[in-house]
């Protein structure tokens, strides 16, 4: 009898030990993944911040607030987000204890970024790929050809979304000559010249 | 062997295996260079070299664009060759340019050697992609000084 209270005993510290890691392990993933923390508890991405506020991606298609984990971080909690979470939570630390205060590369930072942008995340609010993301009106016939690519009726495509759709959410001054970020560029720069009329 | 020791050292294979698959998931789930494994893995995919390099390279393409090379259409692979090694152009990101400027531009370069001699690279004075139309020595050859771009 000793013995089998024992196991039971021991099932139920580990069973209490497990709900505990998972109930810590959950609360970190989401205290780390507020907007406040990429932005400012450690102030790197306080201008990738401010960026995101003048994108077509400041909101949602209801109208709430688009944080940095919508997109930079796979939805969910699988595989997927635990590798992601657990490869630039590593990173972002390293960059800051090891090289904080150092200039940004941007150039550099898209590649990682966009490397780890899911494209699940993209399709929860852009289900239909041949209308935006309220579904009110279609896109273009040269989007349509190019999503019929994406979705291989129409021969292939290997690139991922943010493969053709770049600067979404953050324009660094080297993209902002391109055409396709012209409104993009034009709300930052009222935005600065608003600033500096201040 | 003490079994603690034993229970350390399949702790540490664990722990080597466990970081190892990490990063080798990873790479598969989010392979690290997309458009680099697009010329591997797409042979027929990869025949319309600029819808990429617009986006990953966007100012060669530009440049290139812009230049006569662009405006006369002449395209990635007459320079670069083609990613399969195909054809008689070895597939490089900085092509042997003795041996490929020459291919269209040999009277003008022999004439230029013989002018100033060799050894220089092509390049030197003439960058590839970054030749424009309305650069001074286009300009030049303008009918008036009255168009102004």
């Amino acid at each position: 009898m000793p013995e089998k209270k024992n196991t039971y005993r021991r099932a139920v510290i580990a069973a209490v030990a497990l709900a505990l890691f998972c109930g810590v392990s959950y609360a970190l993933l989401s205290a780390t993944s507020t907007m406040s923390f990429c932005s400012s508890a450690c102030h790197e991405m306080e201008e990738q911040a401010a960026e995101l506020r003048f994108s077509s991606h400041a909101r949602d298609k209801d109208g709430g607030d688009i944080s940095c984990v919508r997109c930079h971080i796979p939805a969910g909690f699988g595989p997927r987000y635990m590798a992601v979470k657990t490869y630039s939570g590593l990173k972002d630390l390293y960059m800051h204890l090891f090289r904080g205060g150092a200039p940004l590369l941007r150039a550099d930072m898209q590649k990682t970024a966009r490397r780890f942008i899911d494209d699940g995340n993209c399709r929860l609010c852009h289900d239909d790929l041949y209308r935006d993301a309220r579904g009110e009106q279609a896109i273009t016939a040269l989007g349509r050809i190019a999503h019929d690519a994406y979705l291989g009726k129409n021969g292939q495509a290997s690139s991922k979304c943010v493969g053709c759709h770049i600067n979404l959410a953050h324009l660094p001054e080297f993209d902002r000559r391109l055409e396709v970020n012209r409104l993009f560029a034009e709300r930052m720069q009222n935005n600065e010249e608003a600033h500096d009329a201040e | 062997m003490p079994s603690n020791m034993k229970t350390a050292g399949v702790a540490l294979a664990l722990i080597l295996i466990g970081i190892g698959g990490f990063f080798l998931y990873l790479d598969k789930a989010f392979p690290e260079v997309r458009c680099e494994a697009a010329h591997l893995a797409a042979p027929e995919g990869y025949e319309d070299c600029l819808s990429c390099h617009v986006k990953v390279t966007a100012q060669v393409t530009q440049d290139w664009q812009e230049s006569k090379h662009g405006v006369m259409l002449v395209k990635c692979v007459v320079c670069h060759g083609e990613p399969d090694g195909k054809g008689s152009i070895p597939f490089a990101a900085h092509p042997d340019q003795n041996m490929i400027c020459s291919r269209c531009h040999d009277p003008a370069m022999q004439r230029m050697t013989a002018k100033f001699g060799g050894g220089l690279d092509c390049g030197t004075c003439h960058p590839r992609h970054q030749t424009p139309m309305h650069a001074d020595a286009y300009q030049k050859t303008a009918a008036s000084g009255k168009t102004s771009f």
